[in-house]
């Protein structure tokens, strides 16, 4: 196969500061050289903030012109060097799948919006309608469609067609499948292979749920940890995705947990008595009933769109039922302030001026802060501003800030997505001191896809479909496999 | 190819809601005002906005209760009437200008060669207006989660609105120009247009009709001065 | 460096305008339909003045371009043209007089009080196209769009005063994500 992107010597750094004088500048990667041939299918894969999105964007030429960086070595695309080139340019050869597809979509039709790349390259109206159908029947999209209706997996595979569309045979897709259910991922990585392997498409794909990518890609690059102190990430290559091992690091057994209500009996914190939950015309819960007592662990487990978070939002009160009711002590106004609720994205949470501060404003005892700021190593840290933290570590700082209030009923929606390994050992020890505080009988509900962790977070699952039976109860070991069926 | 829809040529809509709006302020005290409008609803029934109407009426009546009541407080019960009628004539524009898809709006302005970027902006402000409605509700709610109160604590309840709404205004607009620049979006290129937008003949007897009622409510206007 | 800077505007510039604009909208949204229908001059303004300096001026702070505030209000213009098509000629002779006087004693947008200047007078610059287009629209003369000519200075100072607190304010957001390094 001909080789379609080649990478000399390439090196990115973002410390472009002029204050740097004395010290040596720091780099994300160094000199990176490696070539990717045509019908190539590659996971790229590493830690969060390791720079998977800034080597894609480097290729599609994000990085240096839309956003500042310093950028040495070259990029050739189908043997032609395309360095110096802008986004546009290189929009001829590279299309990039973002994340967020939410926040992308600007037209209220699919169709239109499916169409606006190729208006933009200016292709005649007779081979957009054609492109428009083919692109239709592959992603099973419907032409009418509001885009404000669709899940978030199809707005993804909305936003894949948008790409596909162009015509550019090199796909950057950065992490496309983050908060999407396995049967939508599942969907859109056939669709990716059947471009791979059928029409020759070279795909790039980042991500960090390997195990759900693994069995479709050929070649796996892998960001890893560099020996030069002054280069954070190198790549590793492996030509044959098989030899690949994904898993975890060094999390620890679940530890076996006998809570103090478990001899004394069940004592009831949330009682779901026949809710209705309505949605427009749609039902997200009729007639549900659900009790979870004082001590229990819950991993809600469930497809995009199926209601994870609006239960959650109903238990904590945010949101009303359409009919029938949550019984619980935390209802009451006062009581409230016993929860804790990470939300999914940090950036809501996060708004004071430091991140000793964010630590500090609700915590309950200095010294579990304390605790919290070792575990998660933001010693060095404390006088920034949470917004200058990277993704991982805000996140990690948004769950800290809302345990450091030793919350006695804990919601964690999402807490382990876009974390790498070490970060999600940090956070589950965290939830694990937590729990020793009080003798494991604090309440915990979790939200999650991520199947690293689910084992870790729970050890009773509540299993929400969009198909009848919308619901199961389950606490065998191997519930999860549920959530794929 | 020209696009075949029920909805009336996009700037036609919006030149008669301009027209209408302007004839509607002017004739709020004229005694016949109830006949103008019922003349433009009969035309817009016929022209099949009866969903539009129905979607629209109880927030005219509202609002034209609410503007009616708070001037009857300082004025006369004249006063107030015209108040209604004034609210009556924004109802009336508002069928016509809201029944315009953006997107017909923005192919027609690329048609009449208005900047690319000002059609792509206008679509943007009327996307994002929804999405941000939903981004301030997330943050309203991230505030009650973490206990804030505005009674309590105002300036606390201010950086916990302010800043993440700032932060995703800003991470929400990076991500989308990234996004148009890698779909081959620029500021100074025009681009093709997948339809276009004609002036057809439902478009023709709709104009006739709405200058010809709004030629005689002209007249009467004129002629009583 | 006082100079007048004349750039063209990048895609980046014109989205994060565009959303500034939506912000802007739904901030003022609850006060809309008064500033449609009140037929005294000055009230509009004043209930407008808070939300769209506050915004806007976040909006200048990062798109430091002459005319980026005329972009605002073409916009915003254009959005309520489909509600009450009157409002485009309000909002966008209001950025234009706004921006022209900040630039005309500042040059550019480098210097903080520009910024100041053109948000926070944003709305107190609508008040005369406001009273050009209730003469022509509504056949009302200056003296009746007044009433009281007390309560128009109050509301005219009031927008005045709220504009350049809003712009304030925005301008202290700014400064904090400008350190955190996220504008």
């Amino acid at each position: 196969m001909s080789c379609v992107l080649e990478v000399v010597n390439l090196s990115l750094s973002y410390d472009v500061s002029k204050e740097r004088t004395n010290r040596e500048q720091q780099w994300i990667f160094k000199e990176l050289n490696f070539k990717v041939s045509q019908g190539d299918f590659i996971m790229l894969t590493g830690h969060s903030g390791c720079g998977k999105s800034s080597l894609l964007n480097m290729i599609n030429g994000v990085i240096p012109n839309l956003k500042k960086a310093e950028v040495e070595g070259d990029i050739y695309i189908h043997g032609q060097r395309v360095t110096d080139r802008s986004v546009r340019e290189r929009t001829k050869s590279v299309g990039s799948v973002f994340q967020n597809p939410r926040e992308q979509i600007i037209f209220d039709q699919v169709a239109d919006e499916i169409v606006f790349p190729m208006e933009n390259i200016n292709e005649t109206p007779m081979r957009m309608r054609e492109k428009l159908t083919s692109l239709l029947d592959m992603t099973g999209l419907s032409a009418d469609a509001k885009t404000a209706t669709l899940s978030g997996g199809e707005k993804q595979k909305l936003m894949t067609a948008c790409t596909l569309g162009m015509d550019q045979k090199i796909l950057l897709l950065d992490e496309p499948l983050a908060n999407m259910d396995a049967r939508s991922a599942k969907e859109l990585l056939e669709l990716l292979k059947r471009l791979s392997d059928e029409e020759n498409y070279t795909v790039i794909l980042s991500e960090h749920r390997q195990e759900l990518v693994l069995p479709y890609v050929d070649k796996v690059f892998s960001c890893v940890k560099s020996v030069d102190k002054n280069v954070e990430m190198t790549l590793e290559f492996r030509d044959n995705a098989e030899d690949y091992e994904c898993g975890l690091s060094s999390l620890p057994d679940r530890p076996s947990r006998e809570t103090a209500q478990a001899t004394a009996g069940a004592k009831p914190v949330f009682s779901v008595e026949n809710i209705d939950y309505r949605v427009g015309d749609r039902f997200l819960f009729n007639n549900f009933s659900w009790q979870i007592n004082k001590g229990e662990e819950w991993v809600i487990l469930g497809e995009n769109g199926c209601g994870k978070t609006t239960l959650l939002n109903l238990l904590f009160g945010l949101v009303r039922p359409t009919a029938g009711a949550i019984v619980s002590p935390y209802s009451k106004k006062r009581n409230k302030r016993k929860i804790g609720y990470v939300l999914q994205n940090p950036d809501y949470q996060l708004f004071m001026p430091h991140v000793k501060d964010e630590l500090y404003l609700n915590a309950k005892s200095p010294e579990f802060v304390e605790r919290l700021i070792r575990l998660f190593g933001f010693e060095h840290m404390l006088e920034r501003h949470p917004l200058s933290l990277s993704e991982g570590q805000k996140r990690k700082l948004g769950f800290a800030c809302i345990i450091a209030n030793e919350p006695e009923v804990l919601f964690l929606d999402e807490p382990t997505a876009g974390l790498d390994d070490e970060g999600m050992e940090q956070l589950l020890h965290a939830l694990q001191i937590l729990n020793e505080k009080t003798d494991n009988d604090r309440t915990i509900v979790t939200i999650s896809h991520d199947k690293r962790a689910i084992p870790y977070l729970g050890d009773q699952f509540l299993v929400l479909s969009n198909c009848e039976p919308y619901l199961q109860f389950c606490n065998h070991p191997n519930a999860v496999n549920i959530q794929s069926r | 190819m020209c696009k075949r829809t029920r909805d009336i040529h996009p700037i036609l809509s919006l030149v008669s809601s301009l027209l209408l709006f302007v004839a509607g302020l002017l004739f709020v005290k004229e005694t016949w005002y109830w006949a103008y409008v019922a003349t433009f609803l009969v035309l817009f029934l016929l022209f099949r906005y009866e969903k539009l109407i129905l979607k629209l009426s109880p927030f005219i009546l509202i609002f034209g209760l609410v503007m009616g009541g708070l001037t009857l407080i300082n004025g006369s019960r004249q006063d107030a009437l015209y108040a209604v009628y004034r609210v009556l004539a924004l109802g009336l524009a508002g069928v016509l200008s809201m029944s315009i898809r953006p997107i017909h709006l923005v192919r027609s302005l690329n048609q009449l060669r208005v900047p690319r970027w000002i059609s792509l902006g206008l679509l943007i402000v009327i996307r994002f207006i929804q999405i941000f409605r939903e981004e301030i509700r997330r943050i309203r709610q991230a505030i009650t989660l973490r206990g804030i109160r505005f009674l309590t604590t105002p300036s606390l309840w201010g950086r916990a609105f302010f800043i993440p709404l700032t932060v995703r205004m800003l991470s929400i607009s990076e991500g989308l120009a990234t996004s148009l620049e890698t779909r081959g979006f620029s500021t100074d290129s025009e681009g093709s247009s997948f339809e276009i937008i004609c002036f057809k003949r439902r478009d023709l007897v709709f104009s006739f009709l709405f200058l010809a009622c709004l030629t005689f409510y002209g007249y009467l206007f004129l002629r009583g001065r | 460096m006082k100079t007048f800077q004349f750039q063209a505007f990048t895609v980046k510039d014109i989205v994060f305008l565009a959303v500034i604009t939506a912000v802007t909208l739904l901030a003022a949204g609850p006060f809309a339909p008064i500033v449609m229908t009140v037929t005294q001059i000055g009230p509009q303004a004043f209930a407008m003045a808070l939300p769209f300096a506050l915004v806007t001026s976040i909006g200048l702070r990062k798109v430091k371009k002459s005319g980026s505030l005329v972009i605002i209000g073409i916009f915003s213009g254009l959005v309520l043209l489909l509600m009450a098509p009157i409002m485009f000629f309000n909002q966008f002779t209001g950025s234009l007089f706004s921006e022209s006087f900040a630039l005309l004693l500042f040059k550019n947008y480098e210097n903080r009080k520009a910024v100041l200047m053109s948000a926070g007078l944003f709305a107190f610059f609508t008040l005369p196209s406001t009273a050009v287009v209730n003469i022509l629209a509504k056949g009302k003369s200056i003296a009746e769009q007044i009433g009281s000519p007390l309560s128009f200075v109050l509301f005219a100072l009031g927008a005045i005063a709220l504009g350049l607190l809003g712009a304030m304010i925005g301008n202290k957001i700014a400064d904090e994500l400008q350190k955190a390094g996220k504008l």
